[in-house]
């Protein structure tokens, strides 16, 4: 379960590459592509190195103009899609 | 030359250009090897090996190939292998290789020129990318490649090929169909229903810019936008799918340095998926809404004056 304590990393099998203002991701595991932009693409390229979820969440909302909660709840979410796709993994949290 | 290549061969290529010139360097050496050839670690009628130091390939009864840091093939031909059939692997993915290892694009597709610029083709194996260009060239478009295109970005990071082999390879009903005149046979062995088809026109050997890429695709029902543009993740795809002998890149570990032409190559140049249905199959259509797409007409336009006729 995904929680603002969990330790938040990207898979090592997905591959991207820039595409001007967005991100094209690929995981090998799978063969899909996806592609990100904006917000998403900066929550991308903050998690290159593992991420405590609060201080990821801590930096978004001192650079953009969001209260903590909003930022809580949109941020949570797409990281648990990224986490469904396989993108993102968990490295160490409080348990299920 | 082919591919802006200069090319010293023992073998002979059918429908590469060849100079008397001799000036200037040599960069890809074709052999013909002496000698056993090299192990490949596996069996099999269709062998590839691909490492970072060299490919190899094999293929029973036709000939081995070895494919060295983009400037040297060597062959070791098959007692009963004939010249054609060496031709259709020593142009198809032995010269894929040599494209893949000085990181130009083999696209798998047909092209033709339109205006100053290249329109390619893609599709999966009977989308109909040689019958497209084929179409076209007999409405006057210059033909430049069927099977291969070999792409790269100049100086300026502008996207573009140079043209690979001018003829189609077809089967006979849709030579017919399309009124050309069929030349030899591709292969008496391996590819017995196909027949060359040289293009109509001939045009100069240099490099010109990529500017447009049509995913063809079959469907059985008319749709009302024929054309539609894909991008992002989706035109990357595309690409990376589309890339002739992909075997190459999985067994080099060079997805992620791929990854990257492709991305770059689909942020540069439109990526349209055309739908092919029994209406759009019609010449005249096809012909009109690729000629009104590369004049920069909107599809919606194209569709309407289209209609109204």
């Amino acid at each position: 379960m995904l929680t603002l304590d969990s330790i938040i990393q990207r898979d090592p099998e997905v591959i991207a590459a820039d595409a001007d203002k967005d991100l094209i991701m690929v995981s090998i595991a799978t063969g899909y592509y996806y592609g990100i932009s904006n917000v998403a693409r900066e929550i991308w390229d903050a998690i290159e190195s593992p991420k405590k979820v609060s201080d990821l969440i801590h930096d978004l909302t001192s650079s953009y103009q969001i209260d903590r909660p909003s930022c809580e709840g949109q941020t949570l979410s797409f990281l648990k899609a990224l986490l469904d796709e396989g993108l993102v993994q968990v490295k160490d949290g409080p348990a299920a | 030359m082919l591919c802006g290549w200069r090319i010293l061969s023992e073998v002979p290529l059918t429908g590469v250009p060849t100079s008397l010139n001799n000036q200037g360097n040599i960069d890809v050496v074709i052999d013909i090897a002496t000698g056993q050839p090299p192990v490949v670690k596996t069996a099999g009628r269709f062998v590839f090996q691909h490492s970072t130091e060299c490919s190899l390939i094999k293929i029973q009864d036709v000939a081995d190939f070895e494919i060295r840091d983009g400037r040297q093939i060597r062959i070791w031909p098959a007692v009963s292998a004939t010249q054609k059939d060496i031709e259709i692997f020593l142009l198809g993915p032995a010269w894929a290789t040599l494209c893949h290892q000085r990181g130009t694009l083999p696209l798998h597709a047909s092209a033709i020129v339109t205006g100053t610029g290249v329109t390619a083709f893609v599709g999966r194996s009977g989308a109909g990318k040689s019958m497209t260009a084929g179409l076209l060239n007999s409405f006057g478009y210059e033909l430049i490649a069927d099977d291969i295109l070999p792409v790269s970005f100049d100086r300026n990071s502008i996207p573009g090929a140079w043209p690979y082999l001018r003829r189609l390879k077809l089967h006979r009903d849709p030579i017919i169909q399309l009124a050309l005149t069929p030349g030899e046979r591709v292969s008496e062995t391996l590819d017995k229903d196909k027949y060359f088809v040289h293009s109509k026109t001939a045009g100069d050997n240099k490099w010109r810019r990529l500017e447009r890429v049509f995913l063809l695709e079959n469907q059985q029902t008319h749709s009302s936008t024929p054309i539609e543009q894909i991008t992002g993740a989706d035109a990357v795809h595309a690409l990376v799918d589309q890339t002739y002998h992909f075997k190459f890149v999985v067994d080099t570990q060079r997805f992620g340095h791929h990854l990257n032409f492709c991305t770059r190559l689909a942020s540069k140049i439109p990526i349209y998926r055309l739908h092919r249905s029994p209406l759009t199959d019609t010449g005249e259509r096809l012909h009109f809404l690729i000629r009104t797409h590369a004049a920069g007409k909107t599809n919606t336009s194209a569709e309407a004056a289209l209609d109204s006729e």
